[in-house]
């Protein structure tokens, strides 16, 4: 369990509001801040202390300064890159007419190949009689649901059986408010193996090119990364990967593959681990 | 965790589209309280007219690494310019080597009137506060030195260097509500 009181006492908080900790230690920052409201509001008066500084020794710089630097910005801000930019997204429409043209001819030849198969498939049907054809249908939508069937049974089973490993322990992880609030999941810790499994009850589909990303917070409160997953809608609880101490467990939406420190912002659903 | 303001999401619309009347919004509100910080950590007057005019075009061209959860507008100006100057101190051709003696004078130069009058200032809000507390708070927030180098410095713990300084914001906080 994570010590508040020292934690704020070290004078990470301090170093947070001067930019002064490295990415992961911010986000180390930033997470706990949304967990435990003493380190938020360590945080708030840290910066209004920061801005107290400032407004106590403020000096009027020599009045000609403020033309001279509005010169200065427009100069540095020249819009150089902004045509750049602009090369690079025509180049971008060029291939992407390129690709167009490529996906109308793989469209007409697949167009090509569904009238002709229909055509066969109209024949060959036409040769069975009705009764042959109703049987096998019912035969196919029964093998459907018996596989539907044995597919969930075996889920299930599966499920229950994570959850009943002798030494897990189950972590609720809610929706953060400001970004999920209707967010559900429950995060199984296996304490023998290590091992975080995820039964994810709502969470909204993850959008192409971002994966959801499970972290937990270790003792020293430090994110560690256990997985990456992608939310299909499957009912089937997911390994994700190991983790050796834990005081949170919490799920980012980040770019797929995952990131080095958690994108606070992009926080779905968090929860305490109970010690 | 505060959440952007209207206003400064306007403020920040209007400083992409570099609409005059944003700048001058910026400016006349944040331009002295960044200068008094900047010229407190170089203490001459030149480098912190060049330290704050590098704020400045770093606010423009880096606006859309602003992140509203971290922390307020003028914190995150705040923190380019007070690292822009001590960089300035430290590594620039103007860099000196700070003399941790000098700094326990008032400093009471002639030369510089701006300088001393800026100082004049703030010691009148720092004298308030025990010497322990006003010695550490000029290290870390005016001189821009790391806690690690203020414990060296000082030859105490770095635990202590931590504590001390937040028992002095706290202090400074009621005298300066």
């Amino acid at each position: 369990m994570i010590d508040i009181k020292q934690y704020i006492e070290s004078g990470v908080i301090e170093e947070y509001v001067l930019g002064k900790l490295s990415e992961q230690e911010r986000a180390e920052v930033e997470c706990l801040s949304t967990t435990y409201p003493e380190i938020s509001k360590e945080v708030e008066e840290s910066l209004i202390s920061l801005t107290l500084f400032a407004e106590i020794g403020a000096t009027d710089p020599k009045p000609e300064l403020k033309e001279k630097i509005w010169e200065s910005i427009l100069i540095e801000t020249k819009p150089e890159n902004i045509i750049k930019l602009q090369q690079s997204e025509g180049t971008a429409n060029t291939s992407a007419e390129k690709s167009n043209i490529m996906n109308y001819a793989v469209a007409a030849v697949l167009a090509i190949i569904a009238i002709g198969s229909s055509y066969w498939a109209f024949q060959t049907n036409s040769q069975l009689s009705k009764a042959e054809m109703e049987i096998a249908e019912l035969n196919t939508a029964n093998k459907n649901i018996v596989s539907d069937f044995t597919t969930l049974k075996d889920i299930i089973n599966k499920n229950n059986s994570i959850y009943e490993l002798p030494k897990a322990q189950v972590i609720k992880l809610e929706g953060v408010a400001e970004k999920s609030p209707e967010s559900m999941a429950f995060a199984v810790w296996d304490k023998e193996s290590g091992n975080v499994y995820l039964d994810v009850k709502k969470l909204p589909k993850n959008p192409d090119g971002k994966q959801y990303q499970l972290w937990t917070i270790s003792d020293k409160g430090q994110p560690i990364s256990v997985g990456v997953f992608d939310q299909s809608g499957q009912k089937e609880i997911i390994n994700l990967g190991r983790a050796e101490t834990s005081i949170m467990f919490a799920v980012t939406l980040e770019k797929a593959g995952g990131v080095e420190s958690p994108t606070m912002s992009e926080m779905y659903i968090s929860g305490k681990v109970k010690s | 965790m505060k959440k952007l303001n209207l206003e400064t999401s306007e403020l920040i619309e209007g400083l992409i589209n570099k609409d005059r009347m944003a700048y001058d919004y910026l400016y006349d509100n944040y331009s002295s309280k960044l200068y008094g910080i900047a010229l407190h950590i170089t203490q001459k007057r030149d480098i912190a007219e060049d330290v704050l005019q590098e704020t400045f075009i770093k606010v423009y061209k880096h606006i859309d690494k602003y992140d509203e959860t971290r922390g307020t507008f003028f914190t995150w100006m705040l923190n380019i310019c007070r690292n822009g100057a001590i960089d300035k101190i430290r590594y620039g051709k103007e860099s000196r080597k700070i003399q941790y003696d000098s700094l326990l004078v008032d400093i009471a130069t002639n030369e510089n009137p701006e300088v001393e009058r800026a100082n004049a200032e703030l010691w009148e809000v720092l004298n308030k506060l025990e010497n322990e507390h006003k010695e550490i708070l000029k290290l870390s927030y005016y001189y821009g030195y790391a806690h690690g180098e203020i414990s060296e410095k000082l030859g105490i713990p770095l635990g202590t260097v931590k504590s001390k300084i937040r028992i002095a914001l706290r202090e400074l906080r009621k005298i300066y509500p």
